[in-house]
């Protein structure tokens, strides 16, 4: 059982209902103990007595790359609330808001590469959350929010109840040609559940259960695009770990995300990879019963050639793939 | 570490977890840890070969990447090692999506689960 406090991750841009969302949440009976980082900049609305701010506080590793900056001010939240949730104040979960711009990819990456944070803290799952007024304007016009979108596994649409709100269907749509398998979920549908997208009980690996089998079609908007590749063969696990880092320490800043299905020689049963740019979560191993499902990677790229991707993959791996 | 064999863990990078772990028994992990960490490293010392670089593993802890004009430095991870070989090589050299990089590649020896 794993016992290390579960992290979600809520962006969104100015405005979109993040604040408010948690705002909601956090008065429930569910939502009370919850601990909640914002940023010292954001938006003023959360009032909570297990309430942290982050003071902007970036660190460029060596190699000067932003989305591998490590959040300094993130990483001392993160111990703070920690260290008070074993001083009598628990908690279940923690909550982290973005500011309206922030790039969210730092702050996973600093998640992962931190060994004290990965030992306490289960990032449980990236959340944007969208305002179905402004966002398919803001998609035109923002590269951040198409990052955003490409980074998360879940997106909540608010304020569709809004007279001068998208249609839902044509707000689907525009997230699906960025990240095909987004979980999308409507604020003001009657079943939507705070705690199902706030609670940190999901795993950002996003392979989602028996039912997924086919893969997923491709889709392009704007400068990013997305592609699932179908490979045949079980794939040498050392090797390919050596293709899959190397490709994300040269593109890591135009790969927003990579996961994947993958037979391989090190284990009898799939594994599930994710990453997000630069940054890989550890594999998890699918149970028994699962040994005959196809491998598949998918890609969510900015400017990086499908061709290319796949060209390499086959060379490189003494692979066969299809689209 | 191991207090009574002095064997070092299993390695916590995201390449290392390809096997799935048994906590109870954990020398068949470390065995295999170490196996795969050799092929890994043959594996890179064939694509790093070109650019008069290599690399050797330290006790299954670090990895030290040594340039012909005998300066080294250690990298601890595998994303390390990209960005060390890069600034012993001083220009950018890894890039899995050119020629030279995918042609180092396989066959490989694959090892039953």
């Amino acid at each position: 059982m794993d016992d290390r406090l579960a992290l979600t991750l809520v962006t969104g841009f100015l405005g979109s209902g993040k604040t408010t969302l948690i705002r909601r949440f956090v008065e429930t009976e569910e939502g009370g103990d919850t601990g909640i980082i914002v940023n010292e900049f954001g938006e003023e609305g959360v009032d909570h007595h297990l309430l942290v701010h982050a003071a902007e506080q970036v660190e460029l590793l060596s190699g000067g790359c932003l989305c591998c900056a490590r959040r300094n001010d993130v990483a001392e939240a993160m111990y703070r609330l920690v260290q008070m949730s074993r001083t009598g104040k628990a908690f279940s979960r923690a909550i982290l808001e973005t500011s309206g711009l922030a790039d969210p990819a730092p702050i996973v990456a600093t998640l992962n590469r931190d060994p004290w944070l990965r030992a306490h803290v289960r990032l449980a799952s990236i959340v944007a959350v969208v305002d179905a007024v402004s966002i398919l304007r803001t998609l035109e016009t923002e590269s951040e929010a198409v990052r955003q979108i490409s980074i998360a596994d879940t997106v909540v649409i608010a304020k569709s109840d809004m007279r001068n709100a998208c249609e839902t269907a044509d707000i689907e749509r525009r997230l699906r040609s960025i990240s095909p398998d987004l979980r999308i979920l409507d604020a003001q549908h009657a079943g939507f559940s705070l705690s199902d997208v706030l609670g940190g009980h999901g795993t950002p690996a996003l392979i989602q259960g028996e039912g997924e089998a086919a893969p997923l079609p491709s889709a392009h908007s704007g400068e990013v695009s997305s592609f699932t590749l179908k490979i045949a063969d079980r794939l040498d696990w050392p090797g390919f770990t050596i293709w899959l880092s190397a490709l994300l320490h040269a593109h890591g800043d135009k790969i927003l995300r990579v996961k994947g299905l993958l037979k391989t020689s090190s284990s009898q049963t799939p594994l599930a990879i994710h990453g997000v740019q630069h940054v890989m979560h550890p594999p998890t191993h699918l149970p028994e019963g699962n040994e005959d499902r196809q491998s598949f990677l998918v890609f969510i790229t900015k400017a990086v050639e499908q061709e290319a991707i796949v060209r390499s993959l086959e060379t490189f791996m003494r692979c066969k793939v299809s689209l | 570490m191991c207090e009574v064999c002095a064997i070092f863990g299993a390695g916590e990078h995201w390449s290392d977890f390809g096997r799935m772990r048994n906590d109870r028994y954990p020398f068949e992990d470390i065995l295999h840890y170490r196996s795969e960490r050799r092929r890994r490293l043959s594996l890179v010392n064939r694509i790093l070969a070109r650019f008069d670089l290599s690399c050797q593993d330290w006790d299954g802890e670090t990895i030290a990447v040594h340039h012909v004009s005998g300066r080294f430095k250690l990298a601890p991870t595998l994303n390390d090692l990209w960005t060390v070989a890069e600034e012993l090589a001083g220009r950018k050299i890894i890039d899995p999506l050119t020629p030279e990089f995918s042609a180092a590649g396989g066959p490989f020896r694959a090892e039953a689960a």
